[in-house]
């Protein structure tokens, strides 16, 4: 059986050292820095809790909170519905299939940088090819990273692209693990193939859906190098993230202390999230 | 009827294929065109003028052979020094008992739920306090003892039966020796499963370099790239470039060892 | 214990250490055609005075981001560094550059006095002026000529000797050939134009002692004038420097575009270098008060206390920047417009440019340089132009041009601690 001495405290000893030193003294810092003015070459000045004041009317914060709400609500709903359908027609009796999961699983391991100046070239107003396409619909060119709206759906559809393969391979494997006497019962108590989806597919892919749900949230929340090169957070501050907020705080305008504020925000909103989910994936845990 | 709707799957599949494709099309063809044509109507997916001249100058004009030689340390040395200090992480949560053992893990797990980038500007100032910036340690050092990797490798060990671990003990083996010896060679499948995760991460990792790496010679691909882009003119046919370049390692890894690829994603699922 | 060994066996192999060797040469990094520019003439300056230099290129945005950071974290700095004149203030604020008073005094009289500004902090010096762009009008004959109107740079130059004419040529333009006037970015634009205008009248986002002025009600005035523009149609939707505003160039959208010295090399180089005779040059339109002309752009080199010997690094600036010879060399191969007043003597400024049909347009750039006023940019310029251009965004989305310059004005001096 298991032994009892030092070695696994020992083998387990690296983890804890740069945990303390790269993000528990970090955070503690930052809490101490969060009540300062400071640029990081001068003297630190102690503010109080104007830093944290200062949050509240910064509607630059809470205009990215709102983006990162916008590209939640309309990226991840049709991300995943599209990845349930790949997943799905994956999971038929097709040809191709290993060709064709490796394929939409492409973009998923190219660096987003590279991409996301592609996209700048796809996207263009006057020379990019979406804007070709749809002008053979009659689609008079778009100002896709010029208008508001346009460069919020640009950063959707860059999301899209990266994060579709890579749900469709998780919901596969869900998938896969329902076992194939399940479809058989259902054929033989006269279910048809939609009435077996909605009956047997949904409800046993709920744990799976529910992952990819927590995954894409915490994503869309940290989402920072798809901003920054392709839209910059503008125009009108329509696509600024929390994080890229933060960076050009920190590191355009050198707040540290006001940027540490942002930072607690930042980490607060994301462990009331991810409890959230965690909460909502064991009650249906529980349930099934 | 069945057989139209195998005919809609297929299309449907080619379409989404074709989508996924097409900006690596588009990002190849404008590797070989010139600024002008890049930013020509109606726009041309073979190019008129194909050259190699945008590889060139790329290489002629910036470090960019150095900038290749950066990537490539930093993503080998971090991903062999977090996959022998995941490993044994692992082996330590699955194969031993210890004080706060229980309590110890609750605290690895919950460390994966603050967000990296969120610390950012802390981080930053510890970094530049030990004369970390500009230096490839928090490329490297922070990540060798991850909580994802030592999560993972105590999944897949706790399968390992315990009287194999035995057995070597019996035969005098001190417990490095059992890790070295017996683990290793058995956790090998999840070693490339893992070593592919952690390589990706590092080749593709923009934040911290970004905000680390401020000397030229010493940046990394993506970070490179984006130094390319200007205030007044980017040459984007040069960024095309070198995006291709970026892009094309994981492409041949991802040829020969995809099932490692697809098991490291689905891992994560059936963790949950 | 073995684990301590391996612990330290990882790290002897890391601590190879990867920061660039300490070499006797001076490292200079420097952007785009500025780097280019340098190139040409370090190999002479290195056969002068037996010292090497190590030219690093980057691109203007990330050397800015690259450098504050290095500045801030006192390392990874080159030992000569190229600013441009907006960020300056900002970045001699973190200390990390040396002091260089002494050695520059000598050389004060020979630049254009507004060019040492953003040099100097708290009656120190800390750099050596280089460029700058004084701002003129450019304007295509055809499409002057195809509404109707003269188009030779003398009478066009009085066509155009205010901004209200303009506005009424703008319009004259517009119905006449349903040409736009000028292209003016709702979006993804850093307003350079707009601070022209402002320069111009001696105004700007701050007054010289650090004030904010962005409600002041004649820069309100100057952003309702560009709102008209848009509003009545008469200004192209495309941001300087985007595909938009290329095309827009290329394919004649646009009749005027308000840009420094430097664009002709632009136009010449890759925008429309088939535009041989196209275009010509004219002082800008003038408001009520002000002069015809303000700055776009321009650098100068400063020398980081992260640098090893302060004499060499200082001696390839002093030959770069205060000699006639290599400055009128990076004029003419790069358009880099030199601020030292004595290189406007030179040939160079008489000759006719082909491209603009002829015309002297260096020697109408070098007149007008003389009558720059200075722009303060003090060390939150980035933060304050951020909001402004922001103001204008929600204008061109249907805000209220006096409520948005407001806003921008109070976050401004919230934000910036001037409150």
């Amino acid at each position: 059986m298991m032994k009892k001495n030092k070695s696994g405290l020992i083998f387990t000893s690296p983890f804890y050292i740069l945990f303390l030193t790269f993000m528990v003294y970090p955070i503690l810092f930052s809490f101490y820095l969060s009540f300062n003015k400071w640029n990081g070459v001068g003297e630190m000045e102690w503010v109080g809790l104007a830093n944290y004041i200062n949050l509240f009317r910064d509607d630059l914060v809470w205009k990215s909170m709102f983006n990162a709400l916008f590209f939640f609500f309309t990226y991840v709903p049709v991300m995943l519905f599209l990845a349930l359908v790949l997943a799905v027609f994956l999971n038929s009796n097709i040809k191709g299939r290993g060709f064709f999961r490796a394929a939409v699983y492409l973009p998923n391991i190219t660096s987003l940088v590279a991409v996301a100046f592609t996209f700048q070239l796809l996207l263009d107003k006057n020379y990019g090819l979406l804007n070709m396409f749809l002008s053979y619909l009659g689609i008079s060119s778009i100002n896709w990273l010029g208008t508001p709206l346009g460069a919020r759906l640009s950063i959707d559809m860059l999301m899209i692209w990266r994060w579709l393969g890579y749900n469709t391979i998780i919901l596969l494997a869900g998938l896969q693990s329902i076992p194939e006497e399940m479809y058989e019962a259902a054929i033989i108590d006269g279910a048809s193939k939609v009435q077996s989806f909605f009956r047997i597919t949904v409800p046993l892919m709920k744990p799976v859906l529910l992952f990819t749900l927590v995954l894409s949230t915490i994503g869309t929340f940290r989402m920072f190098t798809e901003v920054f090169i392709l839209t910059g957070g503008g125009p009108a501050n329509s696509t600024l993230t929390p994080v890229v907020h933060l960076y050009n705080t920190g590191f355009n305008w050198f707040k540290f202390g006001y940027a540490s504020s942002i930072t607690y925000l930042i980490i607060l909103i994301t462990l009331i999230l991810s409890m959230v989910q965690m909460k909502l994936l064991n009650e249906k845990e529980v349930k099934s | 009827m069945k057989r139209l709707n195998k005919f809609i799957m297929y299309l449907i599949l080619t379409l989404t294929v074709i989508i996924t494709i097409l900006p690596f099309i588009w990002m190849i063809s404008a590797s070989f065109k010139d600024i002008r044509e890049i930013f020509s109507y109606p726009p041309t997916i073979i190019p008129d003028n194909f050259s190699f001249s945008n590889y060139l100058q790329l290489f002629a004009e910036y470090p960019f052979a150095r900038n290749i030689f950066n990537s490539t340390f930093i993503a080998v040395t971090a991903t062999t020094g977090s996959l022998f200090f995941c490993t044994l992480g692992g082996f330590g949560f699955a194969k031993f008992d210890f004080k706060f053992k229980n309590q110890l893990f609750l605290v690895l797990i919950a460390s994966m739920l603050i967000p990296p980038q969120s610390i950012m500007i802390p981080l930053f100032l510890v970094f530049k306090r030990i004369g970390w910036v500009n230096t490839f340690y928090p490329l490297i050092v922070p990540g060798l003892a991850n909580a994802f990797g030592i999560f993972f490798m105590r999944q897949y060990m706790t399968s390992i039966p315990d009287s194999l671990i035995e057995a070597a003990r019996i035969d005098g083996g001190s417990d490095f020796y059992i890790f070295l010896k017996i683990i290793v060679p058995i956790v090998k499948p999840a070693l490339a499963t893992l070593g592919i995760i952690f390589f990706m991460n590092s080749w593709n990792a923009f934040v911290w370099p970004l905000i680390i790496l401020q000397d030229i010679e010493l940046q990394t691909i993506p970070v490179v790239l984006t130094n390319l882009q200007g205030v007044i003119y980017t040459p984007y046919n040069l960024i095309m470039a070198g995006s291709v370049i970026s892009i094309i390692p994981l492409f041949v890894v991802f040829m020969f060892m995809q099932q490692y690829f697809i098991s490291g994603i689905t891992a994560g699922a059936v963790k949950q | 214990m073995r684990k301590m060994t391996f612990i330290i066996a990882v790290l002897l192999v890391l601590s190879l250490n990867f920061t660039v060797m300490a070499q006797e040469v001076v490292t200079v990094e420097a952007w785009s055609i500025a780097a280019d520019g340098l190139a040409e003439i370090i190999p002479a300056f290195e056969e002068e005075t037996g010292i090497k230099v190590e030219l690093k290129k980057t691109e203007n945005a990330t050397m800015k981001q690259n450098l504050l950071l290095s500045l801030n974290a006192g390392t990874g700095a080159a030992d000569v560094v190229l600013m441009e004149d907006f960020w300056a203030p900002r970045f001699l604020d973190t200390g990390g550059f040396v002091d260089i008073t002494d050695r520059v005094e000598e050389h004060y009289g020979k630049f254009l006095e507004f060019k040492w500004d953003p040099i100097e902090m708290n009656g120190k010096y800390y750099g050596m002026p280089w460029d700058i762009g004084p701002v003129g009008l450019f304007y295509r004959r055809d499409l002057f000529e195809e509404a109707g109107l003269e188009s030779d740079p003398e009478a066009v130059a009085e066509m155009l000797s205010t901004w209200e004419k303009y506005y009424e040529v703008a319009e004259k333009i517009k119905s006449e050939t349903g040409t736009y006037m000028l292209a003016y970015g709702k979006s993804n634009y850093d307003n350079r134009m707009f601070q022209n205008m402002l320069q111009q009248q001696n105004l700007g986002y701050f007054d010289e002692t650090g004030e904010v002025l962005i409600d002041h009600p004649q820069v309100i005035e100057t952003a309702k004038y560009i709102n008209q523009l848009w509003e009545d149609d008469l200004a192209l939707d495309a941001a300087e420097w985007t595909t938009g505003w290329y095309a827009a160039i290329e394919t004649g959208e646009i009749a005027t575009v308000v840009s420094g010295s430097w664009l002709g090399g632009f136009l010449k180089g890759w925008i429309a270098p088939e535009h041989d005779g196209v275009w010509g040059v004219v002082p800008l339109p003038a408001w009520e008060e002000g002069v015809r002309t303000a700055n776009n752009g321009g650098s100068s080199l400063y020398i980081t206390n992260q640098a090893e010997n302060v004499d060499n690094a200082f001696k390839f600036i002093e030959y770069a920047l205060t000699r006639n010879e290599p400055q009128l060399a990076m004029y003419e191969s790069q358009d880099l417009f030199p601020s030292l007043t004595s290189t406007y003597e030179a040939d160079l400024f008489e000759k006719p440019d082909p491209y603009f049909g002829g015309q002297k347009q260096r020697q109408t750039f070098a007149e007008l340089a003389e009558d720059i006023t200075p722009f303060y940019f003090t060390t939150d310029f980035d933060e304050a132009a951020t909001y402004v251009s922001n103001a204008f965004e929600e204008i061109a989305l249907g805000a209220e041009v006096e409520e948005e310059f407001k806003d921008a004005a109070e976050k401004t001096r919230r934000e910036t601690g001037r409150d």
